[in-house]
């Protein structure tokens, strides 16, 4: 590679380009509308002509004399028959025009206002403290206050208003201007009025804006394709260039041949078309052009711009190497560190790796595995190429690679296979917090998915459904480095967005470990050494809760836990069965629902959501806040195997007999909701009778939706109340929802008793058919069944009205969320936009890449929420606690 | 300062004007210059309620407080717009 002289670009300026310019930056100048000759040749001076860039391998430049690859072309140009309006510019044009008097050629402002103006354009860009004002700021006041005028203050005639059809049609008092008039009024305007117009005259001047001559972009920029039939394809851009061409030719002919003035004008109007569209092919006020099969065509506004523009998808995002991307699937035996990577895919990926005196031996010993195995059934990683002290690479292939073993040496380059242990990035989209893309540990696994623990679902949002996971390796020590410490899972389990875990233990490990502890559960010494094997507890075993137990002694479920936690932790809490039971702290305790950790020994209570849990988990909170990422990640990934090893002793299931209610049950929750229907209609009666008391604030209507809703609301409840009370916690279902695991007693009281009301925009269901919402009901019909109650279960099923209600709720839902991911994406993308580049200095200031200060203090108070304890940086209750001597 | 009603609203932060050494040493920790301050406009309402007048290259100092953070300082460059 050409050694390059680092320089530092100062600064860039933007600027029209005029005819001397593009001329100058010109290869060719191009005359002919045609491309390839009939052997394929580019023709001279045509659109594909040699001297701007080659997109054949073989030929060469004619300009620079590079081959196909190394050549990125060279422009061209058309000298166009007669000047074009740029419509890209018109706006500017038009206030050019109006600011400025023709015959005068002068801005119309008197020469004190424009020193004024230039003044204060001058000392805005000498300045050196921030302000607000910009310059297009006082250039827009200075042409407001010029177009105002109504006479010259320099030739005192008066002035006639310019006005513009858009896009590209200027007109003066009705009567056409010509692209030739404005560009001669243009240049008329002397340089020292520009400054206030806008325009540097060192850089350009306004007629620039009108187009004489054509830039023609380089032909690997719009390069043509050859189909399979042999037939050529030009881009889009060539063929709009070609229109131009043919044009411009037919232009100058029938001008120079004296044609009449009107076709002379059409063939000029059709000019400005093409020029138009080869610009912007969707300028408001034109026909699209379009390709022959009816596709409008893509010119170069249409590349440029948005979404799949040339900026944001191919500068502010790119494709990568080193990655892969495959369905994700679940394993448990996995730390929430690690990635379970194919070997398909691991042979793929590869990291570059330097040699010295100390891997070379390792490196020989892989070049040789990769080549000449010594177990085909074991996955060793290999190497795909070698980089010499000089640069070259080489690819190592069956012929060379006992050559190349023999030549490595320290110095070298390899670019080894992934294996245990590498680094790489792991990523699923929508990537909408940084928790999206954590760096993971590689487990090469056999199969052909990325495996992962449970307990990172939930920060990337992925199930297994199949969902497709992206996977990057990264190239550089500084890479993995900041992967390492910044980005891997384990520093990830506290979120920065409210300062509690967001990873941890989910669904079965939840309930897993409320069957290993709940109650008296005890288990005998092969059980207990079966579930603490899973860990890797080496230890001795702790003394037997019950040593005399019948069939020799036992070990409590709480005490196979407490072998997890830290030895310093005392704790005592609620646990989430208690919660939901709402008794009183008497009955909980007596129930044995409180849990009590002493010296790290859990002496009471039940271990589930409020325990493990992210977001809510006590014992996970406080080894994470306290005890290091390093023992969050060790308990998160040991709670995930014990609770395994717990589900393999006793098993869970759940089925539909699960929401199995005795037919007693079933009769008092139908009672409840007849007598809830008969109150409904007796509010309904006297709403009709308009005695029903308008509340406070509200309509009779109103009052009478709100009563209504209240009632139906309070039935939902009480059979809610009524199920609940038939299934208890041997039903497994129901050991979930109450553990926190999965599902919630409502929705096991909506399976086992009654539905509930449905509702759309938050009201009763009052839409369809004239005054009623199905045909099934009379008109005003205001009671429960016609305004969407459903007192059905799921188990039982519901009735077609009913199911139709349902749906109209669901489809609700569905709108909603459908509408809100598309709102808050927009949302999110102009936010991040605006904040990117922030951070947080060492000093503590937050600034951005200008320097300045954004905040003076990180948060206003320097604190990490990732590090505190919900927003607080200090667990004040905590320390009151601590000092008074814990308990 | 005190006498203007302006100020009684508790979500109206203290506004102090700065002299140049005070300035400079404010800022000489933050190693930063005046340009690099947040603005504030001359026109700002808090401003016109000073008892000195400001202008524009004047550093305010402005006393914020909240709750959870308690007293916060931070600092912004008059410019005139």
């Amino acid at each position: 590679m050409r050694e390059m002289i680092p320089k530092k670009i100062a600064r860039i300026d933007f600027a029209l380009m005029g005819p001397k310019e593009i001329r100058k930056l010109s290869a060719t100048k191009v005359i002919t509308a045609d491309t390839y000759d009939d052997d394929g040749f580019p023709i001279p001076m045509g659109l594909m002509d040699l001297h701007m860039g080659v997109i054949e391998p073989g030929l060469r430049c004619k300009t620079s004399g590079r081959k196909m690859d190394e050549d990125p072309g060279h422009f061209g140009h058309i000298d166009l028959a007669m000047p074009v309006i740029h419509a890209g510019y018109s706006k500017t044009m038009k206030d050019v025009l109006n600011a400025t008097h023709p015959s005068s050629g002068r801005i119309m402002l008197t020469q004190d206002r424009i020193e004024h103006y230039n003044v204060q354009i001058q000392r805005l860009i000498d300045s050196e403290a921030g302000t607000t004002v910009t310059i297009g700021g006082i250039v827009r006041r200075a042409i407001r206050e010029a177009v105002k005028s109504k006479t010259c203050p320099h030739c005192g005639e008066e002035k006639i208003k310019v006005t513009l059809d858009k896009p590209t049609t200027f007109r003066e008092e009705g009567r056409k201007l010509t692209p030739k008039e404005i560009r001669s009024r243009m240049e008329k305007i002397p340089d020292s009025d520009l400054l206030c117009l806008g325009f540097n005259p060192k850089i350009t001047r306004p007629e620039n804006m009108i187009l004489t001559v054509l830039s023609v972009p380089p032909v690997p920029m719009r390069p043509s394709i050859t189909l399979e039939s042999g037939e050529r394809s030009e881009d889009d851009l060539t063929h709009k260039l070609v229109d131009v061409l043919r044009i411009n030719q037919r232009l100058r002919e029938n001008r120079d041949a004296g044609a009449p003035q009107l076709i002379v004008e059409d063939l000029w109007e059709l000019l400005q078309y093409h020029i138009t569209t080869y610009f912007d092919n969707q300028t408001a006020g034109i026909p699209t052009a379009r390709h022959r099969s009816g596709r409008p065509l893509k010119t170069i506004v249409q590349r440029l711009k948005g979404k799949e523009g040339r900026f944001r998808s191919n500068l502010s995002g790119k494709r990568v190497n080193f990655s892969a991307r495959t369905v994700i699937t679940p394993d448990p035996y996995l730390s929430i560190n690690q990635v379970g990577v194919p070997e398909l895919a691991a042979r793929e990926l590869t990291v570059p790796v330097r040699i010295n005196i100390h891997n070379l031996a390792f490196m020989r010993n892989l070049i040789k595995e990769n080549f000449d195995p010594s177990d085909p059934e074991q996955y060793i990683p290999g190497i795909n190429y070698m980089i010499r002290p000089d640069g070259r690479r080489v690819k190592l292939t069956d012929e060379n690679w006992e050559f190349n073993h023999e030549r490595l040496e320290p110095g070298f380059i390899v670019e080894r296979h992934l294996m245990d242990g590498d680094i790489v990035l792991f990523n699923r989209q929508p990537s909408l917090h940084r928790m999206s893309m954590m760096a993971h540990e590689v487990r090469i696994m056999k199969g052909k998915t990325f495996r992962i623990n449970l307990c990172v679902c939930p920060p990337y949002n992925a199930d297994f459904d199949g969902d497709e996971m992206n996977l990057h390796v990264v190239q550089s020590e500084e890479a993995r480095a900041e992967a390492r410490i910044l980005m891997r899972v384990q520093e990830h389990i506290r979120s920065p967005r409210f300062g509690g875990a967001v990873i941890g233990a989910i669904h079965d490990h939840i309930t897993g470990m409320f069957l290993l502890t709940h109650g008296e559960a005890s288990y005998d010494i092969d059980q207990t050494v079966r579930i603490l094997s899973r860990v890797e507890y080496k230890k001795d075993l702790p003394k037997p809760e019950y040593p005399k137990a019948k069939g020799g002694p036992r070990w409590s479920g709480r005490q196979i836990f407490s072998v997890l936690l830290p030895d310093d932790m005392n704790l005592k809490y609620d646990a989430s069965v208690a919660v939901s039971l709402a008794l009183t702290p008497e009955e909980n305790a007596e129930l044995d629902l409180t849990v009590e950790i002493v010296n790290g020994q859990m002496i009471r209570g039940p271990v589930d959501g409020h325990s493990i849990s992210a977001f809510k988990g006590k014992i996970l909170e406080e080894i994470s806040r306290l005890n290091g990422s390093n023992a969050a990640r060790d308990f998160i990934d040991k709670v995930t195997r014990l609770a395994v090893g717990a589900l393999m002793e006793t098993g869970c299931t759940t089925g539909i007999d699960d929401a199995d209610v005795p037919k007693e049950a079933l009769l008092q929750i139908s009672d409840a909701q007849d007598v809830a229907v008969k109150e409904v209609d007796k509010l309904v009666n006297a709403y009709n009778k308009g005695k029903l008391q308008p509340r406070p604030g509200r309509s009779v209507e109103e009052t009478l939706e709100v009563e209504v809703m209240g009632v139906l609301g309070r039935v939902r409840d009480k059979s809610g109340e009524i199920a609940g009370t038939h299934l208890g916690m041997d039903n497994f279902a129901v050991i979930m929802a109450r553990s926190g695991a999965r599902g919630s007693m409502l929705n096991l009281s909506q399976m086992a008793g009654s539905i509930g009301q449905q509702a759309v925009r938050g009201e009763r269901i009052s839409r369809g058919y004239e005054q009623r919402t199905l045909s099934h009901f009379n008109k005003g019909d205001l009671g429960a069944d016609a305004k969407g109650f459903v007192r059905s279960s799921y188990k039982k099923g519901l009735t077609p009205t009913e199911y139709f209600f349902h749906s109209m709720g669901g489809r609700e839902g569905l709108v909603d969320t459908a509408v809100r991911t598309s709102r808050s994406g927009y949302m999110q993308r102009r936010l991040v936009n605006a904040l990117e580049d922030l951070r947080v200095k060492y000093d503590g200031t937050v600034r951005n890449t200008a320097n300045t200060v954004v905040q003076f203090k990180y948060g206003e108070d320097s604190i990490d929420p990732t590090k505190s304890k919900f927003g607080d940086a200090i667990d004040i209750d905590r320390l009151i606690e601590d000092a008074k001597g814990g308990k | 300062m005190d006498n203007n009603i302006f100020w009684l609203n508790k979500l109206v932060p203290k506004h102090v004007l700065l002299d140049d050494s005070e300035i400079e040493k404010r800022l000489k920790p933050l190693q930063i210059e005046k340009k690099q301050l947040p603005k504030i406009l001359l026109k700002d309402p808090a401003l016109k309620a000073l008892d000195q007048e400001a202008k524009p290259g004047d550093v305010v100092e402005i006393h914020r407080f909240d709750d959870h953070a308690g007293t916060n300082l931070a600092y912004r460059l008059v410019v005139e717009e």
